[in-house]
Order: C-alpha cells, then structure tokens, then sequence
C-alpha cells in the first residue's frame, strides 16, 4: 500500500522539513509505533509525539515522548 | 633538581598574609595552584550572581551566565515558571549542550550524540531510543539529567546560585548586607524588586588575576583621583550633569569604608541617621528626566516617613558581596575568573520598571557610555588592572608582597551593622574584611568549618 | 566594462567611489596619525555613531542577533556630544590605556556605494584596526560599516550615521581607545 508521504524528509531539503515540522503531523516510527507531533524544539534532531500506537512496548501508548530524525519512517497530515 | 615551589618558600595558604605588617604576597594573585584551590574552596562554595529575572519573562527563555570558569544555563521552565540553573555540559561526553548567548528553548539538545534535556534539566532524549535495534535496558534515563546548581535563590529579582548544598541560605550569606542589597534592588521610588535590567550581559575581558578588579578593587576609594583623572579632566561627569547643584537642606549620613571579616563583604557604606530619603538633586542633562527622579524620590520618601534607609554605599550603592560581585543600586557588576591570568567582566545596568521611555534611555545611554571597555570612566580602569599582573608574575616580584595597611588598627564595631568593622572612607578595611574571608575558604575544609560564625570576631585576621 | 566618455552616469558613479575612498581613506589617515579633532570634523552634527554587541543566536533568529539601538545596550550608541567628550579624554595626555599612546592602523577596503539620494550616500565598508602598545600588547577589530555620508562643501562628505559591525562577541581586548 503507497502511503501519503506529505513530508519528505531525505537528503538536505529534508533537514528544513523536519526541523519545522508542525504540530498534528502524524509520524510512523522504524519500531512500528506511531503518533502525532506535539512540539517541535526547532534543533534539527528531535520531535516531541504522543503515541497512540508502540507494538514493541504498549505501555508507551498513550505517552509522549522525544522522537530522533533517524528514527522515522514516515510523516504526513 | 630544584623545588619551585619550596624556593618561594615553604609557605602554608596562612603565612602569605601577614597580618601585622598588613601585607599580601603577590604569590597568591598569580600562583596558579592557588587559583586552582580558589576555584575549588571558593568558586564550588560560595553563592554566585547569575543575572536578573527580568532577562527571562517568558516560559523556556534561557540565558547563558557563568559560575567561575564554568558556564550555566539559566532557564525559565516551560511547566511550573520556576527559574533553574545547570552547567553547561552534556552529562555523555561533557559537550556544551547550549552555544547561544540567551533564547527560548523546548529542550537542550547535544550536537554531539543527541542527548537532549528539558527546561527541568532532565534527560528527555537521546539519539537511538526508539530504533527497533535499541538496547534500550542499557541506555540512560533517569539521573543523567544536566547537573543542577544545589541551591537558587531569587532575592527580589536578582538570581543566585551555589554548588554547595551545605551553603547556608543566601540570606544567612548575606548576613547584615541582606537588607542593603535589598534596597539597592528597589526602585527609585522604594518599591521592591522594582527594578529592570538592559539587556544583554556586558562582557569583556581583561588579562589580570581576578582578584585585581573582582576583590581589590571594586571598592577602593583610594584609586579614583589619579585612575579617573583623565575623565574628570574632560569634564565628562558633566555628561551626566552630576554634581550640578547641591541639596538645600542636608541629610545627616555618615559615610565609612566598611568590611565584615566573618561573611568577607563590604565595601563603602552610608549610614543614615534619621528616618526619611535624602532631597533629590538634578543630575541629568536629558529634559524631563529629573522631574521623573524628583517625583520618585518624593513617593519613596513618603514610604520611608517612619523608616530609616538600610546602609547602602555611597550614591546608592558600591558594596562587595564576597567573593566578586559589586553592587550599586543602577548596576550589578561582577568578575568570572578564566585563568590565573584572564579574567572576565561583566555588567548589568537597571532602571525603574515603571519608569517612562525617556527615562530608561537616559540611563540606558549613560550605562553605555561610562561602563566597560568603551566606557569613558571604566576603561580608565583597565591599563592599571591589566599590567599589574606582568609586573607582579616574575619570579623577583612575587616574593614582594601587596600594602593593605591603610587604616589597619583604627576600626571598630558598629552596633547599625552587627559584626562589621566600621573605618575611615579611605581605608583598605574592605579590602582586609575580604582576605579574612578569602584564608577561611582557603583553610576550610567544608561549610562546616565556615558557618556559623561562632564569635564575631572569629574571622577577623587583623 | 566601462567606456570612459561614453556613459556620464557610470563616469559619475566611478568620480563618486574614487571620492568616497579618498574620504574614507582620509578618516582612517586622521585617526592614525592621532589627529582626532580633524577626525571629529568629518561627523555631522546630528550623528548616532553605532555599534551594536551581536549576540550567538540560533540559525535564523537574526532579527536578535544585533543588540537595539533603542532598547538594548550597545558598545557604541551615541552622537558628537559624546565622540567629542572621548577626544577631550584621549587628549588629556593622562588616559593611562592611551599613555603613552597606542599605535593604530586602520585598514578600510570593500567600499561599496550602496544607495545615491540626492546629497545623501549609503555607501559599506570593511575595515580591519591593528592596535600595538607598550612592548606586546596587541589587539585587532575587524568588521565592517553601514555609513551614511552626506555631501559637505568643506570636508567633502560629513557622516551621518555609522553602523559599526564588530566580528566580536565577547569584547577581547580590554579596552577600546580608538574609532572606527
């Protein structure tokens, strides 16, 4: 299934896409998990989430927690 | 082989003071053991001035101050408003996790590998968590926070800090100079914490041992008629306009050079012997702003009917709060040692809150014009302080020793300021009362050994 | 490249930077050979001489990185009243960072007109200040300026307004006895 990938965050151009990523973005983690931007510290590496979806660790969900760029699959609205 | 340290002389901390001559060996201003020991006994010890609250009004705006050679982050928290202070290094491998002079920051992210921290100082982040490869038993949580100042204290507006948590509170370190730094922090109306400060810090750096300008100097009398002659030459007081008229009606004040050798602050100080302000008198050559002055000192006077003034340096301020910063009641001023020989200085100017446009630009110009190294008055200053230290460093010159007698045996207790030594305007009693300080901390082996004071005169080297 | 003769504008446009140099050069000159007072000569009047401290700030916040004029605390923030104070200062002969005197050179090169409105040019340059004193003590300023000149009958331009633009954070040298 292709997902809307709104947000392309590769290569250098990405670098500005995710360090302004907006709140409500909904973001996809390499872990399976999955939530939505809440905050976003403008320093290039991090993205504040709240998760409603963390197969690995369902305890999380529900939570928030910082997220790193590398740990992204994917962003979109 | 020679033993440098033995050929200066076998000389324990005490010994380099001699208090019957009333000297200081040079040794202790550019011997970098003991700069290191000071940095230790008394930079780790003593209540540090980190800024003003009003360089941080908005949750997560940060500033970036120092305490000694080490920076601290001062942050306003997002949550709860509270003020809190950290060091500036990353607790993983010790990176500065913050590179901007002030801000407004969500988190406080390393450069390096990404540990990020929160305006609480905690641990939110790092790199790698929530890779599906983590190891994530073995990564850092909780206790890897920024390493926080043990105690804060925000003294009507102005921040302070300690990295010893046996410190006594700051008020108990202030001791009889609480309520003196407190009236220097009101407004010139009377009002508490009534004051703002200009932005940003004044910065600058001046090749010297710290305790030339920071402990001996910020209130030495004696200096300012041959340092200051070239500003007073060219009449540039009267860019001000101070001294342009006298009061009508005189203000019974005695004037002193005082120190407390127990707690190590002092400096000059005006006591005031009956209730009430004294008369405003025109200072500034801005139109308007003397009647904004007259008007708030009028107000305070009316606040101060039944109240005598709490002992203040001279013109409102000019007192030392141990172990390096100056107080005046338009500015704080204080002293971040680098090296045995670099020294870093820095300034914040006030004004009233309150205060019209016109007024803060005023003073505001003035802050400008007469402090730090463009400052017509203040760079005076900085050739003195500056060769001082070459020619005090060789190895002939530092077996000399400093003159600190002026006044010695002449002072006494004064029952207005419990503890103090009270001594002629142009005395070194200031100067003496911080060295009395400066052997405890040297000595002493925790806050302990510092605090109480048992006997008033337990400190009081000469 | 441009034909002489052939386009008065660009005639004028290279008399104008050929005579802005020469001013800027001279300025710089005056304040070298100590001659300070022929300096002040070279200022308007009404001048706000301006140098701003310039904060670290993060990428893209550059609005906060010079220090307001109107707000803030600044290095330089002043007009003639106050430039002349300074001169009377320096020539007391008793300014001890200034006695004995410094040697200064002050280098100003990259002068680009900027903007011509009638009588009035915004015209940038770029100057570097070598200090040497005593024996070693050694400072150095680099940076650039935002001026603006106005035409003069007698001094060929007097300078209006001076933006001074500092490469420093933390002032370094521990004092700042010239101009720029």
């Amino acid at each position: 299934m292709a997902e809307a990938n709104k947000y392309d965050l590769s290569g250098q151009g990405g670098i500005q896409v995710w360090t302004n990523l907006p709140d409500g973005v909904k973001i996809t983690l390499l872990n399976g998990a999955h939530g939505e931007v809440i905050a976003n510290p403008h320093d290039g590496g991090f993205i504040l989430v709240k998760f409603d979806e963390f197969p690995t660790d369902p305890s999380r969900v529900g939570t928030q927690g910082y997220v790193f760029f590398n740990e992204v699959r994917s962003a979109q609205d | 082989m020679v033993d440098i340290i033995r050929a200066r002389g076998d000389y324990s901390i005490a010994e380099y003071i001699d208090s019957e001559k009333g000297t200081v060996s040079r040794e202790l201003y550019v011997n970098p053991d003991i700069f290191e020991q000071e940095m230790e006994q008394i930079f780790q010890r003593c209540w540090l001035f980190l800024g003003h609250e009003s360089q941080l009004p908005n949750p997560g705006d940060f500033i970036v101050s120092r305490m000694g050679t080490e920076e601290v982050i001062v942050v306003r928290d997002r949550n709860d408003n509270k003020i809190r202070a950290f060091l500036n290094s990353c607790r993983h491998r010790g990176m500065k996790v913050c590179r901007y002079d002030e801000g407004n920051a969500l988190v406080f992210t390393c450069p390096f590998h990404a540990w990020t921290y929160d305006t609480t100082g905690s641990l939110v982040g790092a790199g790698f968590y929530n890779r599906p490869d983590a190891s994530t038993d073995t990564l850092p949580r909780e206790n890897w926070g920024l390493s926080e100042v043990a105690q804060f204290k925000n003294f009507y507006g102005s921040l302070w800090a300690t990295w010893d948590p046996k410190a006594p509170s700051f008020e108990d370190y202030l001791g009889p100079f609480a309520e003196s730094l407190r009236h220097c922090l009101q407004s010139s109306d009377g009002e508490d914490n009534g004051l703002e400060f200009f932005t940003p810090f004044q910065r600058h750096r001046l090749p010297t041992n710290w305790k030339v300008p920071g402990f001996t100097s910020v209130t030495d009398l004696t200096h300012t008629a041959m340092t200051h002659r070239s500003s007073q030459a060219a009449g540039l007081h009267q860019d001000r306009g101070q001294g342009k008229e006298k009061p009508t009606i005189p203000f019974p004040q005695e004037k002193y050079a005082i120190g407390d050798h127990s707690l190590g602050h002092g400096g000059m100080c005006t006591f005031y012997n009956q209730a009430g302000v004294p008369q405003y008198t025109n200072e500034w050559f801005e139109p308007g702003v003397d009647d904004y002055f007259r008007d708030a000192t009028e107000r305070k006077a009316q606040k101060y009917v039944d109240r005598v003034m709490a002992p203040h340096g001279w013109g409102g301020g000019h007192f030392a709060i141990f172990p390096a910063v100056m107080v005046d009641s338009w500015r704080l001023r204080w002293y971040h040692p680098h090296e045995t020989g670099m020294t870093e200085r820095w300034t914040l100017s006030g004004v009233d809150k309150n205060a019209p446009k016109e007024v803060k630009d005023a003073v505001r110009h003035y802050s400008e014009r007469f402090n730090g190294p463009i400052g017509f008055f203040e760079s005076d200053d900085m050739e003195n302080w500056n060769y001082v230290y070459p020619a005090s460093q060789g190895a002939r010159a530092r077996k000399l020793d400093y003159f600190f007698r002026n006044g010695i045996g002449h002072g006494k207790y004064d029952d207005r300021l419990p503890g103090v030594i009270v001594n002629g305007s142009y005395t070194e009693e200031a100067q003496r009362a911080r060295f009395s300080r400066w052997l405890a901390f040297m000595e002493a082996k925790s806050w302990d050994d510092l605090y109480p004071i048992n006997k008033s005169s337990a400190r009081r080297i000469w | 490249m441009v034909e002489i003769g052939s386009d008065r504008a660009s005639l004028e446009r290279l008399i104008l930077q050929q005579e802005l140099e020469k001013f800027l050069y001279r300025e710089a000159r005056l304040l070298d050979e100590r001659r300070l007072e022929e300096w002040l000569d070279l200022l308007a009047e009404e001048i706000h001489y301006w140098m701003p401290m310039r904060r670290n700030v993060k990428f893209g916040d550059w609005d906060r990185e010079f220090t307001s004029a109107e707000t803030e605390i600044n290095w330089f923030n002043e007009g003639k009243e106050i430039l002349e104070g300074r001169i009377r200062q320096l020539n007391t002969g008793v300014h001890w960072p200034e006695e004995p005197v410094s040697r200064y050179e002050h280098i100003v090169t990259n002068v680009e007109i900027m903007d011509v409105t009638g009588d009035e040019i915004r015209v940038n340059s770029k100057f570097f200040c070598y200090q040497n004193r005593l024996q070693d003590e050694v400072n150095t300023w680099v940076g650039r300026r935002e001026d603006l000149l106005r035409r003069d009958a007698e001094t060929g331009f007097k300078v209006v307004k001076r933006k001074i633009i500092l490469a420093q954070n933390v002032m370094l040298p521990k004092v700042v006895n010239t101009f720029f």
